[in-house]
């Protein structure tokens, strides 16, 4: 343990408290950065009283007069004491230094304090660390596919970063960066996220128990902070991967002032790929060009006014793009000799804008204030446009058809931590957001000069509008020295269509004490959600709908209940266990057979109102410091739906109702040069709706094809069937080397290294056979789909 | 415009970096034993008939629908026994493509304000039990046609346009179907020379109901469905969520999708309009059978399961009662002109 690196800033006195107790705060800040450490333990080691740092680095305590033996401790970090008489209030603030800093990516040391003693139930903080230790898919390293091998959340399909938590459906999770929600998480339909971790500092998970400041979503919250910006000195990394390439600075603009970090992404498949569409597709007469690819730009900066004011400017802008475009002509001969020339186009992308602008200023040393404006926009937008050139006569006619749909929201918000005593932690806080929905609008364009037939409409959902006012209110405190409770209310007003709906949400956890290695805890909370995403049920898309609650439509909520426990074991190993059961009601589905791009009417004509319900149990062993770290997870769990116009009423297991998952992810340093993951992971498969019998149909029902009756496919229910379990290894190794101006790293990663086959869909087919006597039948066998076979892949990184 | 659901549907596939591979797997669910399949629509107009079939588990590659006939079709209105109906066998000149088999009534036709209940017995089977009653039938106010001619690049066509505007019954819920049948007549013979008795008109009777229409109630199938999901109103029905309790004007334009006719020949084109109140079984299971044969084979779309109000069977026992009239052009039948019906399954 290092002791002594502790440098106090300043010291103030104030006299507002009881003689016999004083105020410490200050910051926890990393020593080579300057970077404000989030998460960091501050407590007393006589007594365990102590404290958290806010998103900020910002702690506060209080206690009594005397001496105390301050630890600050953060993973990953050599630990800090610091021991003082305390006689009068005292800022003091840390600076916390990684054990081997030459190679951070590959270190997990240090000491922390268990889950035993945290309040917080169901929450969980990946280290970034962690997430850049583990193998990858495709060379690209994704935070939300780290937080799919956690307890209680599945994955989507195979290779996706879709999360599903205890039940919920891909609209109930919050995905904050910075503080501001992002609505669409997905690049390259769903396989990676939009979330570059070498932009980010920290990642939490809430799937319960949720702290009053939280709301708008029913089922999870994923906190993603980026990072600052290193105030002493610029460094860097890249990297290149077989899918894409990377590259991060961050420096002082003014040293120990202002700093900036700033990281870019882009893949280069459709730069390296069009030579061979033009050798496979090109023509004489026919040119083909087409691609994907995405990007993402993180950038922030940050200035340090004093240490009792700081300004932030943090931004996000990522899209993704497809495009196709072809061009060819007809020979004269076959068209009564005129020429005709074909341009066809299409294009589609999605992405999201996000800005934070945030100033964060103490009031006291018990007050810490946070003031924030952000700006979220996401957008669909897929267009075709197909021109027949009739070159000799210089006639065109055009079709263009384009369909869009977004959401942008505006918010004002103030947030404040207030300390007013060693036995509270106090936050509250309101926001004001406007939402600007965007349904989804279809343009036609006709334009046949030779007919002389325009046409030229747009039609869909018109925008809609929405105002949502937040405040919360929540106290974490000890009751007692073996009981503590974080006690909350989310109340929430969401005004749309002259509707207003309102919301009381109360929130409640607590821990008791059972001993020092292990306590027992419980919580209850009530979410709501101002929003949904209409899904193809199918599979993920960027097509699918954010769209607001409405008249029609009221607010999701849910309530959740959850018990567990924490054991601290031997070997550095925490055990925990929880239970839980969650109720939704309001949910929305598309009706069967509809789909988000029809026309014929809005989109509320197109959904059916439901309840789901979910309940389980998680069991986590997890190690967290020394050479090997890890941990087993496994979930036993049911999720349900009823739709009153769906399954025709019946109760239908909802499509990620996964009975077991489990995961076990291994991370082992070797030394400073040579570190290694693997994971593998396990779940009980997927539902399907699958046809299990035939029958006909009724016979002339007024359409042609009826006169010879169809036969129809019978189900039995909706997610009627189970496909194959699925199950799989990733493994992965890096090896660092120390050069001159840095260090490099080759990963060498494979996923599914036992080429398991995994089910992305199943679908009857149809294999064709004679009989014996020559008679010819079409035989149905069910058939799987898989996608992902063992898949090696190498990146190579520098950070400078 | 036609090729974006196909331009959509590749870059989906092209998201997965191709399917890699595709394995046979063994069905491990539990097979369903067969079900009594019952179709039966109530027409005060008609005689009770019901098609009945089995249903097969859909890995059976050699089943092929045979003929029942010694399934046992009870007949009960209002809970009172009226007959067992008796098998109807095929016509010999019938094409041996009909999974049902044809059951009837000697002489009852359903009658405005009793129920029906079906009880069909087949060895083997679990006895499916189905009732229906006739709905009440359309207030229709008035009915309004016009005539227009319209072309294409082809030939010169007509185009009839029509209205009906009709009351919806307040306080319930209430369904409705239009049917178009179209019968038309077109002569054999060589119409370079004059007409000649010897050459029959053939006559055809078909169902075929097309319309071009605005009309929110029957809202035609849109093309522009990105992924291809969307579900045309193929058999034209409508609940009245949207005019419960109001009268309403239904308009639609009725192309003529068959050849011109030429009355010289004692040609005839004849266009009965049914708009019928139909039965909230019949109209669910008409609903989920369209979605159902639409996206079967659509890997974007949930599956969507017919509805049927079959206890222990599938199928539906449903009831129209139809308003009509009709549109002609030239007269049938006409004396001593030749006819030669065409029978249906020659279409």
């Amino acid at each position: 343990m290092h002791k002594f690196n502790v440098f106090l800033l300043f010291l103030s006195i104030t006299s507002q408290l009881t003689a016999q107790k004083h105020i410490i705060s200050g910051y926890v800040t990393d020593k080579m950065s300057g970077e404000r450490l989030v998460g960091a333990n501050i407590y007393n080691r006589k007594d365990f009283l102590g404290s958290v740092t806010n998103n900020y680095g910002f702690y506060s305590l209080s206690h009594q007069e005397g001496q105390i033996e301050l630890v600050v401790s953060y993973l990953g970090y050599s630990p800090v004491t610091a021991t003082l008489i305390l006689l009068r209030d005292t800022v003091i603030s840390f600076e916390m230094e990684l054990l081997s800093s030459e190679i951070r990516e590959v270190t997990v040391v240090g000491t922390q304090r268990s889950n035993v003693e945290n309040t917080q139930m169901s929450m969980m903080d990946l280290p970034i660390v962690k997430i850049k230790s583990l193998p990858v898919l495709l060379g690209e390293s994704d935070v939300l596919k780290i937080i799919q091998l956690l307890p209680g959340v599945q994955s989507g399909t195979e290779g996706s970063t879709g999360i599903y938590v205890r039940g919920g459906g891909p609209d109930q999770n919050l995905f904050l960066l910075d503080g501001v929600p992002v609505y669409n998480v997905n690049h390259l339909f769903g396989f990676l996220s939009v979330f570059n971790p070498d932009a980010i500092q920290t990642v939490q998970l809430y799937k319960g128990g949720f702290p009053a400041r939280f709301g708008e979503r029913l089922s999870s919250v994923v906190d993603i902070r980026m990072k600052e910006g290193n105030l002493k000195e610029y460094h860097g990394d890249f990297s290149i991967g077989l899918v894409a390439s990377k590259l991060s600075f961050e420096g002082p603009i003014i040293k120990d002032k202002t700093s900036f970090i700033i990281s870019a992404r882009r893949t280069y498949a459709d730069i390296l790929m069009q030579p061979f569409i033009a050798i496979a597709n090109n023509t004489q007469n026919e040119k083909i060009a087409g691609g994907y690819y995405f990007y993402d730009l993180n950038g922030k900066i940050n200035h340090k006014f004093n240490d009792r004011s700081r300004l932030y400017l943090s931004a996000y802008a990522g899209s993704d793009e497809t495009y196709l475009r072809d061009k060819s002509t007809t020979d004269d001969s076959y068209n009564y000799g005129d020429k005709f020339e074909y341009r066809d186009k299409f294009g589609m992308g999605w992405g999201n804008i996000i800005a934070a602008l945030r100033w964060n200023y103490l009031l006291t040393n018990q007050l810490f204030s946070n003031t924030t404006l952000t700006y979220s926009k996401y957008i669909f937008d897929v267009s075709s446009e197909s021109k027949t050139i009739n070159v000799s006569k210089d006639l065109t006619s055009m079709d263009y058809f384009r369909y869009f749909s977004g959401i942008s929201d505006i918010t004002a918000k103030v947030d404040f931590d207030y300390y007013p005593g060693a036995h509270h932690a106090v936050k509250f806080g309101t926001s004001y957001t406007h939402h600007n929905f965007k349904p989804g609008v279809t343009r036609f364009k006709f334009d046949y000069e030779e007919e002389a037939v325009r046409i030229d409409t747009t039609f869909g959902d018109e925008k809609i509008f929405a105002n949502e006012l937040v405040a919360y209110l929540e106290d974490n405190f000890d009751i007692t020295s073996w009981l503590k409770v974080n006690a909350g209310l989310h109340y929430a007003l969401f005004n749309v269509q002259n509707t207003n709906y309102l919301s009381f949400q109360p929130r409640i956890s607590m821990r008791i004490m059972a001993g020092k290695n292990l306590s027992f805890k419980a919580s209850y909370s009530k979410m709501a959600q101002f929003v949904h995403l209409l899904t193809t049920s199918a599979i993920s898309l960027p097509t699918d709908l954010w769209l607001p609650v409405t008249r029609k439509f009221e607010p999701p909520v849910s309530h959740q209940v959850a018990v567990g426990t924490s054991v601290r074991l031997p070997e550095d190993l925490d055990f925990t266990f929880e239970a839980f059961y969650k109720t939704m009601d309001h949910l929305i589905e598309y009706k069967e057979g509809a789909s988000f791009g029809s026309s014929g009417s809005g989109w509320e004509s197109k959904v059916e109102k439901g309840k789901g319900w979910s309940y389980g149990a998680e069991f986590m062993l997890e190690k967290t410091l020394g050479k090997t770290t890890g941990w087993i997870g496994y979930t036993l769990s049911w999720t349900e739906r009823q739709f009153e116009n769906l399954n025709f009423g019946r109760v239908f297991p909802a499509k990620y109702d996964r009975r077991h998952d489990v995961s076990i992810v291994i991370t082992h340093t070797f030394n400073d040069r040579i570190d290694m993951g693997a994971t593998w992971v396990y779940g009980t498969g997927t539902a399907a709706t699958l046809g299990i019998m035939k029958y006909p149909s009724m016979y002339s029902l007024g359409y042609s094809m009826d006169y010879y009756s169809q036969d129809i496919t019978e189900y039995e229910s909706r997610n009627n069937y189970r496909t194959p379990s699925y199950h799989r290894l990733d493994l992965g190794i890096n090896f660092h080397k120390k050069k001159t101006h840095g260090i490099r790293t080759w990963n060498i990663s494979v996923y599914n290294a036992y080429n398991r086959k995994n089910p992305f869909f199943i679908a009857w087919d149809t294999k064709h056979y004679y009989t014996d006597t020559g008679v010819y039948y079409g035989k149905p066998v069910l058939k799987q789909y898989s996608i992902f076979p063992i898949i090696p892949s190498i990146s190579y990184s520098f950070k400078f | 415009m036609k090729r974006l659901p196909v331009y959509l549907h590749v870059m989906v596939l092209a998201a997965g970096f191709a399917v890699s591979c595709e394995k046979e797997i063994e069905f491990k669910g539990e097979a369903l034993d067969p079900k009594i399949v019952v179709y039966s629509v109530l027409d005060p107009d008609s005689i009770i008939t019901a098609g009945i079939s089995v249903s097969h588990p859909i890995f059976d590659p050699e089943y092929t629908y045979k003929q029942i006939v010694n399934a046992d079709v009870k007949l009960f209105e209002d809970g009172v026994f009226l007959e067992s109906l008796v098998y109807v066998p095929l016509d010999s000149g019938t094409l041996n493509i009909h999974p049902l088999s044809v059951y009837a009534s000697t002489s009852h036709k359903p009658v405005p304000g009793k129920h029906y209940r079906l009880e069909v017995s087949l060895n083997g089977y679990k006895k499916a039990v189905c009732e229906a009653s006739l709905p009440a039938p359309v207030d229709i106010i008035s009915v309004d046609t016009s005539t227009q001619r319209g072309n294409d690049s082809e030939r010169d066509y007509n185009v009839w346009n029509t209205r009906i505007r009709f009351r919806d019954p307040a306080g319930e819920e209430n369904f409705y179907r239009l049917i178009l049948r179209w019968s038309y007549g077109y002569y054999s013979g060589d119409k370079a020379l004059p007409y000649s008795a010897y050459f029959p008109v053939f006559v055809y009777i078909q169902e075929n109901s097309y319309v071009d229409t605005k009309d929110p109630l029957l809202v035609p199938a849109e093309e522009n469905s990105l992924f291809g999901t969307d579900v045309p109103n193929t058999y034209l029905i409508f609940s009245d969520e949207l005019i419960s309790g109001k009268e309403h004007e239904l308009v639609f334009n009725i192309p003529q999708i068959y050849q011109p006719i030429d009355t010289n020949y004692h040609e005839f084109m004849a266009i009965t309009v049914e708009l019928q109140s139909i039965s909230r079984d019949l109209y669910k299971y008409l609903l989920t059978y369209a979605a159902n044969s639409m996206l079967e084979d659509n890997f974007i779309s949930e599956p969507v399961m017919v509805y049927s109000n079959v206890e222990n069977g599938l199928g539906a026992f449903g009831a129209c009662v139809p308003s009509r009239f009709s549109i002609m052009e030239g007269s049938y039948p006409q004396v001593g002109v030749y006819y030669v019906i065409v029978p249906s399954y020659y279409l």
